[in-house]
């Protein structure tokens, strides 16, 4: 290994010169390890992930490992554009687990896409979820494997409507759960909800609203809640 | 050019452990740190079950993929590490950390660095070192990271351009050059 650059004043690289530095990386980098741009690219956001596969051919598919992902729309302009790259990246991407997953964008009348979006995370064994959802135009379904998910320990759900439960609730390693902003509408299966979180150490309750609940109960021994309104 | 003023300064009566770089510069260092090297710890502990070092501080462990003014560096990177390795929980602090890891030089530097942190098995070194990597990454168009970098594009070009179609989304509020 060339260590022979490491005593110099770090420099600000000049993209137009210093040619030394250029050739140096080069090899540099060529000395890098797969598995260590991979690293690389698991910290980066994914939308700078992605903008790697065209650097050069050696490039073009290492995304597709990538274990965390984070989609942000932002409203009506650019649609199409937020739409296709979410499709894509996760019909492209590998097989290999997604451990972090978060989603904030306005559903309008793309509620089937989106739930399949969640899907996908589910069913990549996700662990950590984040989402949000504006702007439902039509009754919304979560889907249904999400709340049997096994592998999820965090959970944070900001969604201005009324949550649609399954008839059976069951996050196994779930620990830190937050809604915002969340309508619990039926008794039964909200007591179902939360009494469906054997290891849940932390509940935040953000704005949410409660119809027709003449009262819920929650028996856990570990948890500490917080409720906000 | 010489690294010894770079070695760390013997203070403490904690047994030393000596390092022996691909460039034959020798360092002396804390157990305590030598051993955040996962590579060097397994080499001491063989070392020990074989008896051989009984003597202590007298064994030298080769590292000759290492040269010395990186080791220099991931030690000096070490003996901070309790700061560095806190959890951002804000921005103001993310910042910090940013400029902390920006320290460390050009991306040449860093490669050297995750080399040998990859070598030695040091893995706060090697997440803080790639995160420094991927700071000058993020939020860059592929035109600078390429000449940052000194990566050669080799896609035709309208291969290039059909990805930034396919991908347009995430070619939406790069940094300026």
């Amino acid at each position: 290994m060339d260590g022979s650059g490491l005593t110099q004043q770090p420099k600000k690289p000049k993209l137009n010169e210093e040619q030394d530095v250029v050739d140096r990386n080069i090899k540099c980098l060529h000395n890098l390890l797969e598995e260590i741009l991979r690293y690389i690219l698991s910290l980066l956001p994914t939308k700078g992930a992605i903008r790697t596969s065209v650097l050069c051919k050696r490039w073009e598919y290492l995304w597709t490992s990538i274990p965390n992902l984070d989609f942000k729309g932002s409203g009506l302009a650019k649609r199409n554009q937020f739409m296709n790259f979410v499709e894509r990246v996760l019909l492209l991407r590998d097989s290999s687990d997604i451990n972090k997953f978060s989603l904030s964008c306005d559903v309008l009348r793309d509620a089937s896409h989106v739930s399949a979006w969640i899907s996908a995370a589910v069913r990549r064994n996700v662990q950590q979820l984040y989402i949000g959802l504006y702007n439902l135009r039509e009754p919304f379904s979560l889907p249904h494997s999400l709340f049997t998910c096994m592998t999820l320990t965090e959970l944070q759900l900001e969604m201005p409507c009324i949550l649609k439960l399954p008839p059976t609730i069951c996050f196994t390693n779930l620990k830190n759960l937050n809604f915002s902003y969340v309508t619990f509408t039926k008794e039964h299966s909200t007591e179902k909800l939360f009494s469906g979180l054997p290891v849940l150490e932390e509940l935040e309750l953000e704005n949410c609203y409660w119809v027709n609940l003449k009262g819920c109960e929650y028996f856990c021994s570990k948890a500490s809640f917080n409720s906000y309104s | 050019m010489s690294n010894t003023s770079e070695n760390p300064n013997p203070s403490s009566s904690s047994a030393k452990i000596t390092l022996k770089t691909s460039d034959n510069e020798l360092f002396e260092v804390e157990e305590a740190v030598a051993m955040k090297f996962c590579t060097v710890k397994q080499y001491f502990e063989d070392e020990k079950d074989n008896d051989v070092a009984a003597r202590g501080s007298s064994t030298v462990i080769p590292l000759p993929n290492v040269h010395s003014a990186v080791l220099a560096r991931l030690i000096s990177y070490c003996k901070k590490l309790p700061q560095s390795n806190a959890v951002a929980d804000n921005h103001e602090e993310e910042e910090t950390k940013k400029k902390e890891r920006k320290q460390y030089g050009t991306p040449g530097d860093l490669v050297d660095l995750i080399s040998a942190a990859n070598y030695l098995d040091f893995k706060e070194g090697l997440e803080f070192f790639n995160q420094a990597l991927a700071d000058h990454i993020q939020n860059k168009s592929v035109e600078y990271v390429r000449k940052f970098f000194g990566i050669k594009g080799d896609f035709e070009p309208h291969e290039e351009e059909k990805y930034r179609e396919e991908y347009a989304w995430a070619f939406e509020g790069v940094d300026e050059d």
